[in-house]
């Protein structure tokens, strides 16, 4: 039976970068939520195998072993994971995909280089459209 | 070849203020935290590119280049940012335009390395 995500305040953080990680997981914990972190894609992967109880899951989109995009295609394949919205960080801002990952099901994008400011914003739209679902 | 790039400024110390609104009270300087993770972290890129460079592995250059250019885009480390940018974004990772660009990098980490010394320095006596 999934886990009703909308209940637990935890946060899966995966990226390998650890001046990002370390930024991301203080300003998810000044958001009042629980941050669970992770360093690469095949780290959340297999946490997620197991695990299915996040509010939100937060992701590099090019990190080694498992890109973020994959990880999130396998959440979309999984009934217990498929609600759980998807922020992707990425320094990329090419259109075409962009649009395929949105397409692929990523919730919302957070572009590298990031402020306080843009993080809380997107944060907050991210936990809100999983309401809205 | 000669690479070229635009000067830039080498450290925006504005951006690193906005993360003054992450400390949280009794806790460690949120910035310091963040300069001494960044600092010991960029020799390790270097090295990983370095490696990258010698055995030809393009792909792990790339990587290790795009990493560095969000880190240090975060950080206001402005310039290093453009020069792993114009390495990430090479045709090939690892030839000579790439070992170019990895030089400028560890001429420009000198530079960069005395003025977050210095406002670490500042923050934390």
């Amino acid at each position: 039976m999934p886990t009703d995500s909308r209940k637990t305040r935890r946060i899966l953080i995966a990226d390998d970068d650890p001046v990002i990680r370390h930024t991301v997981t203080r300003f998810v914990e000044l958001e009042g939520y629980q941050p669970v972190v992770v360093n690469d894609g095949g780290a959340a992967y297999r946490l997620l195998k197991t695990d299915s109880n996040f509010r939100g899951a937060i992701f590099d989109m090019m990190m080694p072993h498992l890109e973020g995009i994959e990880v999130m295609r396998f959440m979309r394949t999984e009934r217990r994971l498929m609600r759980i919205p998807v922020m992707m960080i990425t320094s990329e801002l090419d259109l075409k995909l962009m649009a395929n990952s949105f397409a692929a099901g990523v919730t919302i994008f957070l572009p590298k280089p990031f402020t306080t400011d843009q993080f809380q914003s997107t944060f907050r739209l991210l936990l809100n459209h999983q309401l809205e679902n | 070849m000669t690479l070229t790039h635009t000067e830039t400024q080498a450290v925006d110390l504005a951006v690193l203020a906005t993360y003054d609104d992450a400390q949280i009270e009794g806790e460690p300087d949120f910035v310091v935290e963040l300069l001494d993770i960044y600092l010991n972290e960029v020799p390790r890129l270097f090295d990983s590119i370095r490696k990258a460079i010698t055995n030809n592995e393009g792909i792990t250059a790339k990587r290790a280049a795009h990493s560095l250019r969000g880190s240090s885009g975060n950080l206001g480390v402005l310039q290093m940012a453009t020069i792993a940018g114009e390495l990430e974004h090479l045709e090939n990772n690892s030839g000579a335009s790439a070992t170019e660009l990895l030089m400028s990098l560890e001429n420009e980490f000198e530079r960069v390395k005395e003025i977050l010394n210095a406002e670490r320095q500042r923050r934390s006596p």
